[in-house]
């Protein structure tokens, strides 16, 4: 067999492998690909005047993956995530428009429902009980914090566009380094974004994982 | 957003169901640092980059194997 018939061969196998290897993969293709195109939205211009028809196509292409609700959840807030992202993009300086609601409105669906009526209850213990404190200066410890936590801002700002970027950051920092400092820039960032009309109820999840790792860890590491 | 080499790995998945090898084994480059661990996409990678190279010696083969025809007039 001359060496062309065998690279054929060859050429033929490997394309025929690839084949058979992406159809065993058909279904998590098509996810890729509607998270690969919803990426590419949001990484559009804030001027971008195509970001409205290109999110309100996806929307309508993609409706019926909630209602199959076939979706990984990792996957579902993976675009629950973006969504939000690309939403608080809208509301910044944009006129109210029939599309634009129903824009939103459609991104809504995707969010997770908000727990109606919760309370939130701050307990400490009561004044009979010693507070164990290491520092009795609450205001001087309360102080050295508030500075570290402006460093680090100032740090994370850098090279950032926009204050969601900032807050993204922030909440890796705090789930990779399980400091407390980036975790409670995050939640002030997150508060301060909550005043400003922002949609921030998948950063809040993102907050609450971050703190749940950080509590985990010994108070003596 | 999704990270560069995540979006890297499924353009490349997706330039491989186009059969956009070349282009596949740019994106799987690109993608190689965070999946290098990752021994699907190590298959995928390696397959492509192997099929690529399959091909551009197929396409060498058949350049040298066409005859150049040259029809020479001499004098008289």
């Amino acid at each position: 067999m001359s060496s062309q018939n065998t690279l054929k061969n060859l050429e033929g196998l490997l394309e025929s492998f690839l084949e058979r290897a992406l159809a065993a993969k058909e279904d998590r293709l098509t996810v890729l690909s509607g998270m690969n195109s919803l990426d590419d939205i949001s990484r559009l211009g804030p001027d971008d005047s195509s970001v409205h028809n290109r999110l309100g196509d996806w929307l309508s292409e993609h409706s019926q993956w909630l209602e199959e609700g076939s979706l990984r959840p990792s996957d579902v807030n993976r675009i629950q995530n973006v969504l939000g992202e690309i939403s608080n993009r809208l509301d910044l300086g944009s006129t109210d428009t029939p599309e634009l609601t129903k824009i939103r409105g459609e991104v809504d669906n995707w969010q997770p429902p908000q727990k109606k009526g919760r309370r939130v209850i701050f307990k400490r213990p009561g004044e009979s009980k010693p507070v164990i404190d290491q520092n009795p200066d609450s205001i001087a410890r309360f102080q050295a914090e508030l500075s570290r936590i402006s460093e680090l801002y100032q740090k994370k700002a850098v090279g950032c566009k926009h204050l969601l970027s900032v807050l993204d950051d922030c909440l890796k920092s705090a789930k990779i380094q399980l400091r407390k400092e980036p975790l409670l820039l995050a939640a002030f960032i997150i508060y301060s974004l909550k005043q400003d009309g922002y949609k921030v109820a998948p950063y809040v999840k993102k907050l609450k994982e971050a703190e749940r790792l950080i509590e985990k860890v010994p108070s003596d590491a | 957003m999704l990270r560069v080499a995540e979006k890297a790995y499924s353009q490349a998945l997706l330039a491989l169901k186009r059969k956009d090898y070349a282009e596949a084994v740019r994106k799987f480059e690109l993608a190689a640092l965070e999946f290098t661990d990752n021994q699907e996409f190590e298959l995928l990678h390696e397959t492509t980059r192997l099929l690529v190279a399959v091909k551009d010696e197929l396409t060498d083969i058949g350049n040298e194997d066409r005859l150049e025809i040259e029809e020479v007039f001499s004098n008289g």
